[in-house]
């Protein structure tokens, strides 16, 4: 995956993740089923996680070019497995 | 305020303990509102990252990437409205010979000098400058014909003469100069970036070989079709001031 492939993915993923985070807020004020809230929370939470992971990696993209590395090929597995995860 | 990993456990254990629903619901408020402040954080390093992907570390201007991004956003648009659009590419002059009498540090010292001067000679905000490759630059004027395009690099060579940085080695100038291609064009389908630039690169091979330090333009490939034909102008002399069609 190009590095910036990930760069677009992750500003996607960063699209829905705020409009679940607005999604829990509406549901809490309309007072929703409780049940559906806590999910809503272990997904927003989890993708928070793995948001987090994405740019740490893509942190670490530019550092190691940078360095004159080949990033991408150090860290191609990586971000495949973090495409395969979402799948 | 609590993290957002702290308000989930705490959600997790009133959740099993069954609490109070209306308690929860505020919980979940306040989860929402610490995750949204995560998110602003977490979207400003993407941001920032996104904008390092595009930039060139030594000279805080576009690098090759971000040059090829633009100017196809810029053919595309042109495409579309039909509109020409204006290329410009930069030489420094006698650039190995410099670095072999001034040293690496200098050399890339007036890399930037001289990148930093060539957006300053960019009046308008959707005109863009980028780094091509070592000493060699491009812009990209939007809407510009030939004539304007070849102002705009006149300009250019101006304020790179005005830097005044001493170069003993430019065939007897003194000071560093740069040579300049110039071109526009109203781009058709299938004119990508590189095709763009290879016409105005045709034009900074004229200004070299003409001895520098000066603008050229070119119109169009040497080797168009559709019977257009190219046309050079040196520094000062007028070309046809229309961009045209490129096959």
């Amino acid at each position: 995956m190009h590095v910036n492939k990930l760069l677009a993915l992750t500003a996607e993923l960063i699209g829905e993740h705020r409009t679940n985070i607005e999604r829990l807020r509406e549901m809490a004020a309309r007072g929703d089923e409780i049940g559906a809230l806590a999910d809503l929370v272990r997904l927003i939470h989890s993708a928070d996680a793995r948001i987090e992971n994405l740019v740490a990696l893509l942190q670490r993209f530019k550092k190691l070019r940078s360095q004159g590395a080949d990033a991408l090929a150090e860290s191609l597995p990586q971000a495949e497995a973090f495409r395969t995860s979402r799948e | 305020m609590k993290s957002a990993a702290d308000l989930k456990d705490q959600i997790e254990t009133e959740l099993a303990a069954g609490a109070d629903p209306t308690r929860l619901r505020a919980l979940f408020a306040e989860y929402a509102d610490v995750m949204q402040a995560n998110v602003d954080v977490i979207n400003a390093k993407l941001v920032m990252l996104d904008t390092l992907s595009i930039t060139d570390a030594g000279t805080g201007i576009l690098n090759r990437r971000g040059l090829d991004a633009r100017t196809g956003q810029e053919l595309s648009r042109a495409r579309r409205e039909g509109v020409p659009v204006g290329i410009i590419m930069i030489d420094i002059d006698r650039f190995k010979a410099y670095n072999d009498l001034y040293g690496h540090v200098a050399g890339d010292a007036t890399i930037k000098a001289v990148a930093e001067s060539l957006a300053s000679a960019l009046k308008r905000s959707a005109d863009f400058v980028g780094r091509y490759g070592g000493e060699e630059f491009a812009a990209v004027l939007p809407r510009t014909d030939t004539e304007g395009a070849r102002v705009v690099a006149e300009t250019m060579r101006g304020v790179i003469r005005a830097l005044a940085i001493d170069h003993r080695a430019n065939d007897g100038r003194a000071i560093i100069t740069a040579s300049f291609g110039v071109s526009s064009m109203i781009p058709k389908l299938d004119v990508e970036p590189p095709n763009l630039f290879d016409i105005a690169d045709t034009a900074l091979y004229l200004a070299k070989s003409g001895g520098r330090d000066q603008v050229r333009v070119v119109n169009h490939l040497p080797d168009a079709a559709a019977g257009f034909g190219t046309t050079v102008s040196a520094s000062g002399q007028v070309t046809s001031g229309k961009a045209g069609p490129c096959t």
